[in-house]
C-alpha cells in the first residue's frame, strides 16, 4: 500500500444472496482528498459504506484504512473515524447536552467549542430530545459530534438524506471548508449530485455491477462530453459504436455522450452517410454528466 | 468465529437440543394421541371377583360404551355391576333403593360406608417442612386441640417454639430433648412424617428419621413426652402417615418396596411387586385392594385384614405406551426430557437406539449436504461435531445446529 | 476507566425511568405481601396461621412469581430498543472500543441495575417475614422464589442476545427458544420443590449470560 492511501480496496467483490453487487471493485482515497460515491439506488454504495465500517464483510477482497483490515479495526484506528450514518441516526434518546457529555469521554482531541457554536444556532429547548428535532436540527447535531471529534477520516453515507436546500448548503460548505483547511480525508455518498459538485475532489461512479468513473472530477467533467443533433431519422442505432458512452434521442433529437470530440463524433456520423444539423456541444453539470453516463431511469 | 464464540454456540446448540427435546415429544404426543380404552377393575366384596369397567370411545362422534365383566369373562349390565360393589356406588344404588342388607354377614350401614378409606400412594420424595405442632395425643376431645407451639429437631435436639414471639420454650424443649436421647435419638432429624392437622379422629404423633437413618415414634401424652425407638432391617424412603386406623404408616424402602408400620410397631412387608410404585388404594374392613397402573398392565391386590395376599389380578393396559402412534415416536426422538414430580429434576428418557438411529443418521446426511451447500469448511472440527450431534440427538440436534448456525 | 463512565451515562440516560418504575415495583409487591402476611399472622393467630401453612404449604408470596420478568422486560427493552431501532447499533460499534467490550459493558450494567432493583427489596423482605415466620418457613419461601429471581437474570441475558440478532428470522426463533427456557424458571412447584432443579436453573442462567457474544458475533461479520 503507498503510504499516503486513507482507503484502499482491493478487488472488493461482494454478492447478495446471488445477486452480483460488483466484482473486483477496486478504490483508494488519498489523504486530504474528497471523494464522492455516486450512483443509482441498488448500485452497492450503502454495501461499500458497509464494508469500510467493518458491519459487512465482503465475498472476497479486503478494505483498508490507515493500513488496517477494516474487519479488524483498532480502537485506535475508530478513533480517527467519523461516522455519519444514513439518515443523520443518533441516540434520539438524548438531548444535545447529554449526547456531547457522552461522545467527549471517547475522543482525546474533543473539540467542545466546535460543537456548540453549531449547536447554539439551533433553535431548541435545552432538554429537548433529539428525537423531537426535525431533519436538518439532526442533521446539525451530527455535524455538530463529528466536528468535536475532530476525525482525520470522515465517512458520511447520504448526507444530503432528507435536508432542505438551506440545511445541505451549511453542510456542503461547513464541511468542505473543514475538510480543506486541516487536510481532512473524506468519503461520501449522496443522491443529490448538484451537493457533490460543490464538494468533492474525486469521483467514483458506480453502476450496477460496475465502476464506470473513477478519476478526479475535473478530469472527467473535462473529458466527458455531450453533443446534441438533429437527424433526418428517429431510428438511427449509435449507441453499439465504441465511441458511444451511452445515446438518448426523443424522436430525432439526440443527445451524444461521449469522451471522444467533435471532430471523432462528427467523422463517425458521415462515415455511415448520417445527415445532420444543428451539432452543438452541450455544457453540462455534474448531474447532467451523471445521467448521460448511467442513463435516465 | 473465534474458538470462544464457536464453544460458545455449543452450548447454545445444547441447550437447544435440551429445550426441544423437552417441547417436541410433548407437542407430538398431544397432538396424535389417541383416546385410550378407559379401563377399571374393583374388588367385589359381595361376589369375592373382579369387576372389570372398559369405556370404548371414539372422538369423532363422542359416543362412548361401556362393557362390564368379571376376571371370569361373563358379562354383566350397569346395574348388575354396580350392584357388586356397593361400597363404591353407594348412592346410585340408594336412589335405586338397592344396597344389600348386609355385606359378608355385617350390617350394611351409613357408618360401615365411611369406614373405607381410599387414597393414593406415591414413592415421590418432596418438600415437607421441618416444623410442626405436637398435639396433645390424648385430650379426650373429639378432636386434637392445636397447641400454641411448634417443633422442630436440629442439630441441638428438639426445640419447641413460641410461633408469636419466635422464641424457643426451654423447659418443654429440655424435658423432650431427654425422651428422645434415652431413646437413643441422634439429632437433627432428617425427615419428620405426621398430620400436622387437627382435622383427624385421632393424634398419632410423629415419626422421625433421624441423623443415622433410624425410626423414631414421638408422641406427647399428658404434656409428657412419648419417643420411641421403632426397630427395622430397611432403609426408610418416604413415608405416608395415616389418619388413624390400624396402621401408623405407609413405608417405601430404598427400592420403593411398600410396607405398613402397624400400631404395634411390626413392620411388615406388603405382598405387592413395587412396579412404578404408584398405588391407588381402597381399604374396609373387610378387603385392602391396592391398585398399580403401568404402561403394560393393571395389577390389582386384595389383601386381607392380616395384610397377607387374599387375592390378584392383572389385565393388559392400552397405554399410550403400546400404541402405534407411541411406537413412531421411538422411530422419531431419541429421548425425551421430562420433569419429575415432587423435587423437581430432569430426567431424559432414552428409546431404544435401534429405532431412532435411521433418522438420525438421515439427518445427519441431510445436514452435511446443507453444509456443503453453503461452502462451510469441512476442515473445521466444529462442523463434524455438528454432524455429530445431529447423529446423537436426531432431530433434536438437526433442529438446535440450525437454529443456532455456525456463522461464517 | 473514563470511557466506562461514559459508556454507563449513556445506559443511565436511556434506563432511569424504567429502572425506578422497577425498583418501586420490586418493592412495593414485597411491602404488600408482607402487609398481607402481617394481617393473617395478626388476625388468625401465629399458631393457626402457622399451622394453616403448614399443612397447606399455602404460597401466601406467588404474586412475586412473575415480577423479576417484569423488571427484566423494563430494563432490558428500554436498553436495548433504542439501540436497535433505525439500526443505531452501528454508533456504537462504532465507538473507538473493542466491539465485545462495547456490548459487554452494556450486559454487565444491565446485570447490575437488574441486581440493585430485585435483591434489596428480597433482602428487607426476607428480614420484615423473619419478624413473623421462622427460618423453616423462610427458607423454603426464599428457594421457591430463587427460580423466579433467577428467571429475571436469565430473560435479560435473553433480551440482549436477541437483540444482538439482527436477522429477524432468527430472533423470531430465538424468542421461542427463550419462552421455552423461561418457562423452567416459572413452573407452578410446591413449596420447597424448586430447590433440586437450582443447579439446573443457575447453568442456564451463566450460560444465557455468555449468549449476547455468539449474536454480536454478528455485527462483526454477517449483514447490518
Amino acid at each position: 500500500m503507498e503510504p499516503n492511501y486513507v482507503i484502499q480496496c482491493i478487488n472488493l467483490t461482494h454478492y447478495y444472496g446471488k445477486k452480483l453487487v460488483y466484482e473486483n471493485l477496486n478504490i483508494n482515497v488519498a489523504e486530504g482528498r474528497i471523494l464522492g460515491l455516486l450512483g443509482k439506488n441498488g448500485a452497492g454504495k450503502s454495501t461499500t459504506i458497509n464494508i469500510l465500517n467493518g458491519f459487512l464483510e465482503p465475498r472476497s477482497g479486503q478494505c483498508l484504512i490507515y493500513g488496517e483490515n477494516t474487519q479488524h479495526l483498532s480502537p485506535a484506528t475508530k478513533r480517527r473515524i467519523g461516522y455519519l450514518i444514513e439518515g443523520h441516526v443518533q441516540y434520539a434518546f438524548m438531548n444535545v447536552h447529554q449526547i456531547e457529555k457522552f461522545y467527549s469521554g471517547f475522543y482525546p482531541n474533543w473539540k467542545r467549542d466546535a460543537y456548540f457554536n453549531l449547536i447554539d444556532k439551533l433553535k431548541i429547548t435545552p432538554h429537548q430530545k433529539i428525537s423531537t428535532m426535525s431533519c436538518g436540527q439532526r442533521a446539525q447535531v451530527a455535524l455538530g459530534l463529528i466536528l468535536a471529534q475532530d476525525p482525520d477520516l470522515l465517512i458520511l453515507d447520504d448526507f444530503s438524506l432528507g435536508l432542505d436546500p438551506g440545511y445541505r448548503r451549511l453542510f456542503i460548505d461547513y464541511m468542505r471548508e473543514y475538510a480543506k483547511a486541516e487536510g481532512k480525508t473524506v468519503f461520501l455518498t449522496s443522491h443529490i449530485i448538484q451537493d457533490m459538485e460543490r464538494l468533492i475532489d474525486d469521483i467514483l461512479i458506480m453502476d450496477y455491477n460496475r465502476v464506470l468513473v473513477q478519476s478526479p472530477v475535473q478530469d472527467f467533467t473535462s473529458r466527458f462530453k455531450e453533443f446534441t443533433f438533429e437527424l433526418d431519422r428517429d431510428d438511427v442505432e449509435l449507441k453499439e459504436h465504441p465511441l458511444a458512452v451511452n445515446v438518448e434521442h426523443l424522436r430525432n433529437h439526440y443527445e451524444f455522450y461521449t469522451y471522444g470530440n467533435e471532430t471523432e463524433v462528427k467523422q463517425l456520423l458521415e462515415s455511415q452517410g448520417i445527415a445532420y444539423r444543428n451539432f452543438k456541444e452541450e455544457p453540462m453539470t455534474l448531474e447532467d454528466a451523471f445521467i448521460g453516463l448511467t442513463g435516465k431511469y | 468465529m473465534t474458538s470462544a464464540t464457536k464453544i460458545i454456540r455449543l452450548f447454545l446448540v445444547l441447550l437447544g437440543v435440551t429445550v426441544l427435546a423437552m417441547t417436541l415429544p410433548d407437542l407430538y404426543r398431544k397432538n396424535f394421541e389417541e383416546r385410550p380404552v378407559k379401563k377399571l377393575i374393583y374388588y367385589s366384596e359381595i361376589s369375592k371377583n373382579f369387576m372389570i369397567s372398559e369405556e370404548f370411545s371414539d372422538t369423532l362422534t363422542h359416543e362412548s360404551n361401556t362393557v362390564y365383566y368379571d376376571q371370569t369373562g361373563k358379562q354383566y349390565t350397569e346395574r348388575e355391576y354396580n350392584r357388586q360393589l356397593p361400597f363404591l356406588y353407594t348412592r346410585k344404588l340408594a336412589l335405586l333403593g338397592e344396597l344389600p342388607d348386609s355385606v359378608n354377614g355385617v350390617k350394611f350401614d351409613q357408618q360401615l360406608v365411611k369406614s373405607t378409606k381410599r387414597g393414593m400412594l406415591m414413592p415421590v420424595s418432596s418438600f415437607n417442612f421441618q416444623l410442626n405442632p405436637l398435639f396433645e395425643s390424648e385430650s379426650g376431645k373429639v378432636r386434637p386441640e392445636q397447641p400454641d407451639d411448634l417443633f422442630r429437631i436440629n442439630r441441638h435436639g428438639i426445640e419447641f417454639l413460641n410461633p408469636e414471639t419466635n422464641r424457643i420454650l426451654p423447659e418443654k424443649s429440655r424435658l423432650f430433648n431427654e425422651a428422645l436421647e434415652t431413646a437413643g435419638f441422634q439429632a437433627p432429624a432428617r425427615d419428620i412424617y405426621g398430620i400436622p392437622s387437627t382435622l383427624k379422629a385421632r393424634d398419632d404423633g410423629y415419626f422421625i428419621i433421624d441423623n443415622e437413618g433410624e425410626l423414631f415414634h414421638l408422641k406427647m401424652v399428658k404434656d409428657k413426652p412419648y419417643c420411641r425407638h421403632i426397630e427395622k432391617d430397611i432403609t426408610v424412603s418416604s413415608m405416608k402417615c395415616m389418619v388413624p386406623g390400624d396402621l401408623y404408616a405407609y413405608i417405601y424402602d430404598d427400592r420403593q418396596q411398600l410396607h405398613i408400620l402397624r400400631t404395634d410397631y411390626s413392620i411388615k412387608p406388603l405382598p405387592i411387586r413395587p412396579g412404578n410404585g404408584r398405588f391407588v388404594y381402597s381399604v374396609n374392613c373387610f378387603y385392602k385392594s391396592y391398585k398399580n397402573t403401568d404402561n403394560d398392565s393393571i395389577r390389582l391386590y386384595v389383601l386381607n385384614a392380616d395384610y397377607d395376599l387374599e387375592d390378584y389380578h392383572a389385565m393388559e393396559n392400552d397405554s399410550y405406551a403400546k400404541s402405534s402412534v407411541a411406537q413412531i415416536e421411538q422411530y422419531l426422538f431419541p429421548l425425551k426430557i421430562m420433569i419429575t414430580p415432587g423435587y423437581a429434576h430432569l430426567i431424559p428418557l432414552f428409546n431404544p437406539p435401534g429405532r431412532f438411529i435411521w433418522l438420525n443418521l438421515f439427518l445427519m446426511l441431510v445436514l452435511a449436504g446443507i453444509k456443503i451447500r453453503h461452502h462451510r469448511n469441512l476442515r473445521d472440527p466444529f462442523n463434524w461435531l455438528d454432524l455429530a450431534i445431529a447423529g446423537a440427538f436426531g432431530i433434536f440436534g438437526f433442529i438446535a445446529v440450525l437454529i443456532f448456525p455456525n456463522r461464517k | 476507566m473514563t470511557i466506562l463512565k461514559h459508556l454507563i451515562y449513556k445506559e443511565w440516560v436511556k434506563t432511569r425511568w424504567f429502572a425506578s418504575i422497577a425498583l418501586l415495583l420490586n418493592l412495593g409487591v414485597l411491602v404488600y405481601i408482607f402487609m398481607s402476611l402481617r394481617s393473617s399472622f395478626l388476625s388468625a393467630g401465629g399458631v393457626t396461621y402457622l399451622s394453616a401453612l403448614l399443612t397447606y404449604k399455602t404460597q401466601f408470596f406467588s404474586i412475586y412469581r412473575y415480577i423479576p420478568l417484569g423488571i427484566a422486560l423494563l430494563v432490558g427493552i428500554s436498553q436495548f430498543a433504542p439501540e436497535i431501532t433505525d439500526k443505531r447499533i452501528k454508533l456504537a460499534l462504532h465507538l473507538p472500543l473493542h466491539n465485545l467490550r462495547i456490548i459487554y459493558t452494556m450486559v454487565v450494567y444491565g446485570f447490575v441495575l437488574l441486581a440493585l432493583c430485585m435483591i434489596p427489596g428480597i433482602l428487607i423482605f426476607t428480614g420484615l417475614i423473619s419478624i413473623y415466620l421462622p427460618a423453616e418457613i423462610t427458607l423454603p419461601v426464599l428457594q421457591t422464589m430463587l427460580p423466579w429471581l433467577l428467571g429475571g437474570f436469565c430473560a435479560y441475558f435473553l433480551i440482549a442476545m436477541i437483540a444482538m440478532e439482527p436477522v429477524w428470522k432468527f430472533r423470531f426463533l430465538y424468542l421461542l427458544v427463550s419462552y421455552k427456557v423461561l418457562s423452567l424458571f416459572f413452573m407452578h412447584l410446591p413449596i420447597g420443590n424448586a430447590v433440586s432443579l437450582l443447579p439446573v436453573l443457575c447453568l442456564v442462567t451463566c450460560l444465557s449470560s455468555i449468549a449476547p457474544v455468539y449474536t454480536s458475533y454478528r455485527f462483526n461479520k454477517g449483514q447490518l
